[in-house]
Order: structure tokens, then C-alpha cells, then sequence
């Protein structure tokens, strides 16, 4: 019967060796070229386009692509007289620290890449960052607020760069945003033990003071909790009506249901990093509605470029958050391939050198390297009506916010 | 820590045991130490919203088709694949199933993104209050599920003919093959069921909590210590050791705070295991 068994089967478990093979393969992503009068130059990107960072992750790659295919349509960029083409090679990560890192060493080594394009969030760029830093490339990247990217080395970047809000700002902005809303001023913050979450923790508490709230219930946890109840208990009887948090998406997302399934209703409340993208409202549905999103960027700042980005990325996204990192993605690819123009040369060094003199305008904002090799950008913070999403701070006039949250 | 907190975490517990007792059944049968169980699981919460995506079917109108797709592909996973497998090397028979979870988690991926997702259901999100305590509706409905699956399988596993071939199968399998038992076809109906109950944990956990392709793993590393606690093939011991690990995550919380709560569970798992190497309820329903 064995013998039968292993004849009759055998070609199964070559397919599946196959597929295994497949799949990884699939995993390694692909890339767009054109030709040109010069040599192309070579982006890479090792984008996190699934896993947990997913949604960060397709919008970046929405946006490098548009800056891409918009710098080849315009006839490439200029090094010395000579047109040279924008070749971009896209791996994904998979939301994995350690594949990310890998694959700035892949980009640089086997594809060639002359400049490296990042990801988002601390835990993906910083160890990118490092790679590049040891490979002498440049690397630049957003969606990583400044503090967590620069205290990432200890010893300062030399290739490395970040265009990004502050951790600050950001604290202060969503206690300014939620403080637009007519509570009792009590918060129950939630946040994991990601950089960011911890970075973030005493600076919600900071900001909270300073504006007069109070942070009722300080709940931290790991990454992939998926039991709330204690903490929604005691928030419940904390009586705080505001929410804040800095979780993973998935996380989040049982957080919330846990909240209506419980009987908490704040009335006003946002999960940033988690709540930023459409997809939140996709999975939560009803439940979503009325909660607060970072938005990173608003086309009322209308920076140079901002009609053109909301005409072509914005068929895609419709709403703030994932226009934003769209967006911001974009303005990377703006930013380096500027340096690239300045430096008149693909030299990674006078590239390097020129990235750190940039002083350009990008539909993100204007971008100006500090000496800790980050660019400190604008932040804002908006609400979920539906699908669509309005300005909630910087206010914005003319625009209808909705109190209290109605999904929960 | 309130009695809201632990009520709600040994009904947590109940979900818990719906994702082992496919995997204690697998192991206890075949000595299949099934790495995509997790991805069973997952994969039924993926059915279940494409049917309600694509067909308007609530996450319980799905669980009967649900249900019977994972049977199905349970069986024919089972009798094309891995028992082929399985008779070439103990080793080989994970391997595959580990590749089947990385397969998994790619397919998830592309066919549904890697956005967190989560089934939509009135009872997912309802709660109810009895003398102070707020219950989870989903979670009550998860240790309903658990309970009377469990003992619904353990009984059929101990009385009735079916079960007595599972048993022989399990013990002997040349024996039982001598004696005329279909072992590939037991190891067939073994695997369906696995993944039958899979597949109810995977609606349940779509519906209280969420979801992405790679919620699988996770999924898995509880599974895998539910049935080491319960001892593997004992049913009612994956019931017992299900709910005690919900109720001990929920005291870790409580005592310790969320940081630990992990940390608590392993912990208790180890000492667990150190005082009984093989499982809190060592005898085996098979």
C-alpha cells in the first residue's frame, strides 16, 4: 500500500514543491523600465505590501510609481546633458524587519540599485536605514515620524534620511484635533509596544496635560494582542469619552469591536497608525464611523504640485490618509531624484551630498534636511465620514464634523 | 481585575479550544503535527467574507457552507497530498503542511489583500449585562460552540463504530490495516473534520476579532499549546486546558498588565509541562 501510495502521489508533491518555490518567488516583486539616452538610474524600494504595515505599503507603491512614470514621461532626468531614464525596482518585505533589511543589501547588490527608496514605521526603515548606511547608498524614505528614524543610529546617518512628521507635533496635533470636540477631557490611550508606541506614550500624556486633559487609563501591550477586555473595562469605568492610540491595524481593529461588544462608547477617539487608511473602515464597516485619522498631508496647504498629485493618485485613493502617504511617497521620489540632478552625477557620494542641500518644494511640503538627516514636515488630522474624510485639524473651514462618533 | 475581565477571558478560552481540537485530533490520530492548521482556520474566515462580499451571506448563514468546504478540502488535502507524505517520512508530513501555510498565507494575500479584515456580524459586536458582568456575545457563542463540539467528538470517538476505527488507526495503523480498515480513508474523514472544526474557529475568530493572511501563525502557536496542555488526542483535556489558558491570560492581565500577559501564559505552559511532561490530561480519547 505504501509503494501504491508513493507512485500514485509523487507528481502531488512536486507541485507542491513547486508552488512553495512559486510562492516565494512571488514574493520578490518586480520592476519598470524604459529606455533612454543614458544609462537608466536605478531606484530600489523594499515596500512592506503585505503583512501587518500592508496598507502603507500599496500606497507607497502607488506613489513611487506615479513619480517614477511621471519623471520618464517628463524625458527622464538630466545628468550632465545626458537624459537618463528612471528604472524602479520594487521587492516586498512583507512587513518583516529582517527581509527589509535584506533586501536593501538585494536591491543595491544584484539589481543594481543606486539610490534606496524606503518603507514605513520605525521598525521597517530604521534597520533599512542601517543596511544602506553600511553599503554607502543613499536612502530616504517617510512615513517614519523624525525621532524614532534619527535616534535609530547611534551614531548618526551619513547616507540616511527621513522626510516625516515629529512625534511631538504629532502627539500635540491629535490632542489638539480630539480637543476640538466637546468632552469631559478624560482619555483612555492605548498603545503597543512597537517604537512608535513607546515613543509616542509619554508624549500623548505630555501633550495631554498641556492641554488640560486627563489620561484616565494608560493601557500598553504587545504587538498581536487579541484580548481587550480589561483594559476596555477599565476605561469604561474610567469614564473617558476620548480615545487616543498608536496600534497595529489589525490590533486596532479588535480593539474596536471589543469596545462596542462591551458597551464603550467614547465619543470621540483615533488609533493612529491603524486608523490612517482606508482599510480600517473596510473591516469595521459602521463601526468605523466618526473616528479620527492621521491624515500626514492636505491638499488645502496647497503645495506646489498638488493639483497634479490629486488628479493622478487621487483616481486612486479618495481619501486623506492614504493620499497622504501616496503622497508623501511621491515627494520622496521627487526629493532623490532632485539630488540625483544636482549632484550631476550618479556617484553615491555627491548624490549623498546633494540629498543633505536639498531645499525643494514637493506636493508633501517643503523639504529642508537638519543636521540629524531628517526633514521635519506638517501633520494633520482628519475624520472618517464614510469612505470620505474631512479636515478636523489644522481646521479647515467649511467642513462638517461628526459628534459624537457614531460607529460606536 | 474585574469579574468582567475574567468571565469574558474564560469564554475566550472557548475559541481557544476550537482552534486545538482540529489539531489535537490530526496529531492524535496521525501524528500529523499540522502546520496549517492556523491557515485552515484563517482560510475559513477568508470563505466566509468572500460569501459575504460576493453573495450577502452572513458570517452564520456561511458557517454551514463553510464548514463543508473545509470537510471537503480537509479530505482531499489528506488523501492526495499528505498521506502520501506522511508514508515517506514523519518529517516530510510537516514540511508540506508548512509549506501549504506559506502557500496559504501568499493566496490571502493576493486574493484579499493583506488589509486586516473582519466579518461582519450584530453578534460579533453585541454584549450583554448579567448582575455587573458584561459578556461578550461572540465569546459566549464561541464557548457554547466549544463545549458541545467537544463533547460531541469525544462520545463519538469513544461509542460509536467510526470512532472505534479512529482509535485503531491511531494505535495501530498496520494492525488496522490488516484487520481491513481503509487507514488512508481514516486518515481522510480525520483530517475533514480537523478541518471542519477549523473552520468553525475561523468564522468565530472573524467574527469577535480580525483577521490577515499571516493571523494564521499566531493562531497556530495557541493551538499548539492548548493541545500540549490538554494532552494530545484527549479531547476533553483540550476543552479543560482551552478555557484555564483564556482564564489565566485573563488573571495575567489583570495582575500584571498587558505587557505580560504572554509572558504568563508560556510561563504557566512551561511549569505545566514541567510537572507533567505529558500534558495536564495525559490519557488520550483515541
Amino acid at each position: 500500500m505504501i509503494r501504491q501510495l508513493r507512485a500514485r502521489h509523487l507528481p502531488w508533491a512536486a507541485l507542491l514543491s513547486l508552488a512553495v518555490l512559486a510562492s516565494a518567488c512571488a514574493n520578490s516583486g518586480g520592476g519598470q523600465s524604459s529606455g533612454s539616452s543614458g544609462a537608466p538610474i536605478t531606484l530600489g524600494a523594499s515596500l512592506s505590501l503585505t503583512g501587518s504595515l500592508g496598507s502603507f505599503g500599496v500606497d507607497q507603491r502607488a506613489g513611487y510609481q506615479q513619480a517614477v512614470a511621471d519623471a520618464n514621461a517628463a524625458g527622464g532626468i538630466k545628468i550632465g546633458g545626458t537624459a537618463h531614464h528612471v528604472k524602479l525596482v520594487i521587492l516586498n518585505n512583507q512587513s518583516d524587519p529582517t527581509t527589509a533589511a535584506q533586501q536593501v543589501r538585494d536591491l543595491v547588490l544584484k539589481d543594481g540599485a543606486q539610490a534606496v527608496l524606503g518603507a514605513g514605521t520605525p521598525p521597517i526603515t530604521v534597520p533599512q536605514a542601517l543596511i544602506a548606511e553600511s553599503l554607502k547608498v543613499p536612502y530616504l524614505t517617510t512615513n517614519t515620524p523624525v525621532g524614532a528614524f534619527a535616534a535609530g543610529s547611534k551614531t548618526g546617518y551619513k547616507y540616511s534620511w527621513d522626510m516625516f512628521f515629529s512625534e511631538p507635533e504629532q502627539a500635540s496635533g491629535i490632542i489638539s484635533a480630539v480637543g476640538r470636540f466637546k468632552t469631559n477631557h478624560k482619555i483612555a490611550l492605548f498603545t503597543d509596544n512597537e517604537p512608535d508606541g513607546v515613543v509616542e506614550r509619554p508624549l500623548y500624556k505630555k501633550a495631554a496635560a498641556a492641554a488640560g486633559d486627563k489620561v484616565v487609563g494608560d493601557f500598553s501591550f504587545p504587538v498581536g494582542t487579541t484580548d481587550f477586555t480589561s483594559f476596555i473595562t477599565k476605561a469604561k469605568a474610567s469614564g473617558a469619552q476620548i480615545v487616543v492610540g498608536q496600534m497595529d491595524p489589525p490590533d486596532a481593529v479588535t480593539l474596536w469591536k471589543q469596545m462596542k461588544s462591551l458597551g464603550y462608547a467614547p465619543k470621540i477617539g483615533i488609533i493612529a497608525k491603524a486608523g490612517d487608511f482606508v482599510s480600517w473602515v473596510n473591516a469595521l464597516g459602521n463601526l468605523a464611523e466618526g473616528s479620527l485619522l492621521e491624515a500626514v498631508w492636505l491638499p488645502s496647504w496647497n503645495y506646489a504640485g498638488t493639483a497634479h498629485v490629486e488628479a493622478t493618485l487621487g483616481k486612486k485613493f479618495d481619501n486623506l490618509g492614504d493620499l497622504g502617504t501616496a503622497t508623501a511617497a511621491y515627494s520622496v521620489v521627487q526629493v532623490m531624484l532632485n539630488a540625483f540632478k544636482r549632484a550631476g552625477s550618479t556617484d553615491a557620494a555627491k548624490v549623498n551630498t546633494a540629498l543633505g542641500s536639498t531645499n525643494l518644494t514637493t506636493p508633501y511640503g517643503q523639504v529642508q534636511f537638519a543636521s540629524n538627516h531628517t526633514a521635519t514636515m506638517r501633520f494633520a488630522v482628519a475624520q472618517w465620514q464614510g469612505t470620505k474624510t474631512v479636515p478636523v485639524w489644522p481646521a479647515v473651514s467649511g467642513t462638517h464634523l461628526e459628534f459624537p462618533m457614531a460607529g460606536l | 481585575m474585574s469579574a468582567t475581565d475574567l468571565v469574558n477571558g474564560f469564554l475566550l478560552g472557548g475559541l481557544y479550544v476550537l482552534v486545538a481540537l482540529g489539531l489535537s485530533l490530526a496529531f492524535g490520530v496521525m501524528r500529523l503535527i499540522n502546520l496549517a492548521h492556523g491557515a485552515l482556520v484563517i482560510g475559513a474566515a477568508y470563505l466566509a467574507l468572500w460569501l459575504f462580499t460576493e453573495a450577502g451571506l452572513g458570517a452564520f448563514a456561511a458557517l454551514p457552507l463553510v464548514v463543508v468546504a473545509a470537510v471537503l478540502f480537509g479530505y482531499l488535502l489528506q488523501r492526495v497530498l499528505l498521506t502520501h507524505l506522511m508514508m515517506q517520512s514523519f518529517l516530510l508530513g510537516i514540511v508540506g503542511t508548512f509549506g501549504l501555510a506559506i502557500i496559504a498565507e501568499t493566496a490571502f494575500a493576493v486574493g484579499f489583500t493583506s488589509d486586516p479584515q473582519s466579518l461582519p456580524s450584530a453578534l460579533g459586536t453585541a454584549g450583554f449585562t448579567v448582575f455587573g458582568v458584561t459578556i461578550r456575545a461572540g465569546l459566549l457563542l464561541a464557548f457554547g460552540l466549544a463545549v458541545v463540539l467537544s463533547l460531541a467528538l469525544h462520545l463519538s470517538i469513544r461509542r460509536t463504530r467510526a470512532g472505534a476505527m479512529l482509535r485503531a488507526a491511531a494505535a495501530e495503523p498496520r494492525t488496522a490495516q490488516l484487520m481491513g480498515i481503509n487507514v488512508p480513508r481514516v486518515f481522510g474523514f480525520t483530517l475533514a473534520l480537523a478541518a471542519g472544526l477549523a473552520a468553525v474557529a475561523g468564522v468565530l475568530e472573524g467574527v469577535t476579532a480580525s483577521f490577515t493572511p499571516t493571523s494564521d501563525q499566531a493562531i497556530l502557536l495557541t493551538g499548539i499549546a492548548v493541545v500540549v496542555l490538554g494532552g494530545v488526542g484527549n479531547v476533553l483535556g483540550t476543552l479543560v486546558a482551552g478555557l484555564g489558558l483564556g482564564l489565566v491570560q485573563a488573571i495575567g492581565i489583570g495582575i500584571f498588565g498587558g505587557g505580560y500577559a504572554n509572558l504568563v501564559v508560556y510561563l504557566v505552559f512551561f511549569i505545566a509541562l514541567t510537572v507533567r511532561p505529558t500534558g495536564l490530561f495525559a490519557r488520550s480519547s483515541l
